[in-house]
């Protein structure tokens, strides 16, 4: 596996914790519904869908060896978006009062995850011939 | 990668960025700003139907082990007719959450459709490698 590939599946794991946690914390408590909100996107997008980044980057076809570096530091900066969006967005939904203008700010940071993984991605979604 | 591959994980993809800059309407709107948002559970289907399930398909059908009778992964034909089923199905079902005057029951059963049209092919290639 790629490091940044190795990075990402690592840090999934470490949000399935969170957001299990999370979870269990608000059927502990059910008047807190921030906790759900928080734990459902923890698994959404810091478990889920940067395991599916991680393991897609892996195993997807090569890149034909014209694509340049950039895809290489464009991993790494899948990474960095990824876990920044999702430490803001449940930081924001239980340390600040959920509506604020920071959600949206995280839910803008995880949205450049995705186009960037697009981008990177695009290419390798093809034909192995 | 198959041709349905290719295509269900590129509209994987597609449902992606959409599920997210749904999220991004919302929390806006939420926050104040006076702009149109789709309704949280279309953002959630969207994500978990339209990417975690096509993308999970569509990899399945890339990389199941073929029987190895006839080599084949299977009518490839068929397999984008269950594509555009399903992404069909979850665009009227979803559209009808946001206030479209679609039918949303008719949408989630088209979607089902392809999901089982999908799964179906996929059956079969759970096996063990070279049998």
């Amino acid at each position: 596996m790629p490091p940044p590939s190795r990075l990402l599946v690592r840090l999934a794991l470490v949000w399935l914790l969170v957001g299990v946690g999370m979870l269990m914390s608000s059927a502990a408590w059910p008047g807190e519904r921030r906790l759900a909100v928080a734990g459902y996107h923890a698994l959404a997008v810091g478990w889920l869908t940067q395991l599916v980044f991680g393991v897609a980057l892996w195993l997807f076809p090569k890149a034909r060896p014209a694509a340049g570096r950039w895809r290489v530091h464009g991993a790494w900066g899948v990474a960095a978006l990824t876990n920044a969006g999702v430490a803001l967005r449940t930081g924001a939904e239980l340390a600040l009062a959920p509506g604020t203008s920071w959600v949206a700010i995280a839910g803008g940071v995880q949205l450049g995850a995705a186009l960037l993984f697009c981008a990177l991605i695009r290419g390798r979604v093809r034909g192995t011939s | 990668m198959t041709l349905a591959s290719r295509v269900a994980v590129r509209a994987a993809l597609g449902w992606l960025v959409a599920a997210m800059s749904g999220g991004v309407l919302i929390a806006s709107a939420q926050a104040g700003a006076q702009i149109w948002a789709p309704a949280p559970q279309a953002h959630a289907l969207g994500a978990l139907l339209g990417f975690f399930v096509q993308f999970a398909l569509g990899v399945a059908t890339w990389l199941l082990p073929r029987p190895a009778a006839t080599g084949s992964r299977g009518d490839s034909g068929w397999r984008l007719v269950a594509i555009g089923a399903l992404n069909a199905g979850l665009a009227v079902w979803t559209a009808a959450l946001c206030g479209v005057s679609l039918p949303a029951h008719a949408g989630a059963l088209l979607f089902a459709a392809g999901v089982c049209g999908l799964a179906t092919g996929l059956v079969p290639r759970i096996r063990a490698f070279g049998t």
